[in-house]
């Protein structure tokens, strides 16, 4: 992604004492998309040496987190931080754990995978309104059997085939929310009523909105085959990072199909894919 | 053999050409959209009638839709062309709405209970709100100041330059 624009000038264009509130919230959006696009939406594999080097004059709690995971081969992926990094993350993990697999193995999971798009239906949106994404997501499903990992990184490094993922996990998740709503409606309800339509299209269903943890756990259940760790390198007390384990409610039916681990290391307001 | 797609037709494209069919077959009362030039799907103009029974009726509005490159991921922005006074529309005509405003996106953050933009919405969507919007303006988000007041506290002044407006654009 080598396109670095500058950071846009207020002074140059704007007399600052006339800046409306549309021209302030697009030049802060500038601005975040410049930093963003510094880094590629989906990073190499590096090891977690790396990243406690950033921390090596911070006072940071979760570098002692860092340092107990740190033995043996343990690494991670770096992804941007869009708001889309949980999300983009998991899709590539996915894809990178399906490939692995033999082609039987991933033609399986692929008509797994086509069988949740009722799930789509059930919740009510139309099929106009998802196919492009979905239809993304089986064209590099039906590609991955014959390429390589850095060709996968080159794929998830154009936004479009990325983001057209994102927002199909992203659907599937609110899908998976509606469709299950009394699962869901004690953690929604906010003393004045859920709204899960509100919810979903507020934290969920918009594009570079961060996934919370309901998010992460519809996603888990509405895919089938994916248990997901989430690894809290944070502030809380103690010296062991926690784990998060996100388990899908139903198992899928057909015993043949292969069980995907996925592992995000958390720290504050990011997701990276952790490697161990 | 894999090869790589960089190339593929861009999504937005496809998305809107899909929009305008279904809107060129399915266009829901009052409100016609299309692309000024059929070379560039990212500029459109629509018109919107006047709903009835407010001070709009009997008026078509024409505005202009400019879509971002990447959508749906992001929301077009909506610009009225003709004179607009309307608390929810600025004094250059841009319509400030929830839809078109991403989650967090949003200069209006008090508008709590609406709806927000994501992919799966749709021109057909933002149209359809625009029109509730004309018959029911939100005064908590204002964007012309001058036209929240006048709505509030004259409403029979509002409804005045209103259909003093409604009037210009039918060339009266």
């Amino acid at each position: 992604m080598g396109h670095e624009a500058e950071i846009p000038s207020v002074t140059a264009e704007h007399d600052q004492d006339q800046l409306d509130d549309l021209t302030i919230l697009r030049l802060t959006q500038e601005i975040k998309d410049v930093e963003a696009s510094k880094n590629p939406l989906v990073g190499d594999f590096r090891p977690l040496s790396v990243l406690l080097d950033e921390y090596k004059d911070a006072t940071f709690r979760g570098k002692i987190k860092c340092q107990a995971l740190g033995g043996g081969n343990a690494g991670y992926r770096p992804v941007r931080g869009d708001g889309n990094c949980a999300w983009r993350a998991f899709a590539f993990r996915y894809f990178e754990l399906l490939s692995r697999l033999s082609k039987e193995e991933i033609e399986i999971s692929t008509k797994s995978l086509q069988s949740r798009t009722r799930l789509l239906d059930a919740a009510g949106y139309s099929e106009t309104g998802y196919i492009d994404f979905v239809e993304e997501t089986f064209n590099l499903l039906q590609k991955l059997p014959d390429m390589t990992q850095e060709q996968l990184v080159t794929e998830f490094n154009n936004a479009e085939v990325s983001s057209a993922i994102i927002v199909h996990f992203r659907l599937l998740a609110a899908a998976y929310i509606k469709t299950h709503a009394d699962d869901y409606i004690p953690f929604i309800d906010d003393g004045e009523g859920a709204d899960i339509s509100e919810y979903c299209n507020r934290n969920i269903e918009a594009f570079s909105v961060e996934a919370d943890h309901l998010a992460l756990s519809a996603l888990v259940n509405s895919m089938l085959i994916v248990h997901l760790g989430v690894v809290y390198m944070d502030r809380s007390a103690g010296e062991e990072a926690v784990i998060h384990d996100f388990v899908p409610a139903e198992s899928a039916s057909e015993v043949a199909l292969p069980s995907l681990k996925i592992e995000l290391l958390y720290r504050p307001g990011h997701y990276d894919i952790f490697y161990k | 053999m894999y090869k790589s797609q960089n190339s593929r037709t861009n999504t937005a494209v496809r998305r809107l050409m899909t929009e305008y069919k279904q809107l060129i077959n399915e266009a829901p009362d009052g409100i016609s959209a299309g692309p000024i030039d059929e070379d560039n799907f990212f500029e459109w103009e629509c018109l919107i009638q006047g709903p009835e029974d407010t001070p709009f009726e009997g008026g078509v509005f024409p505005a202009t839709l400019t879509f971002p490159k990447d959508y749906p991921l992001s929301p077009p922005t909506m610009k009225f062309t003709c004179d607009m006074f309307h608390p929810n529309v600025y004094k250059d005509g841009t319509v400030c709405i929830s839809i078109l405003h991403a989650p967090g996106d949003d200069p209006n953050m008090y508008e709590s209970a609406s709806e927000r933009w994501s992919p799966i919405q749709s021109v057909e969507k933002i149209l359809i709100s625009v029109m509730s919007m004309l018959a029911e303006p939100n005064d908590e988000s204002g964007a012309n100041i001058d036209a929240c007041k006048v709505w509030r506290n004259d409403r029979a002044e509002y409804n005045r330059i209103v259909k003093a407006n409604v009037r210009k654009t039918l060339g009266l």
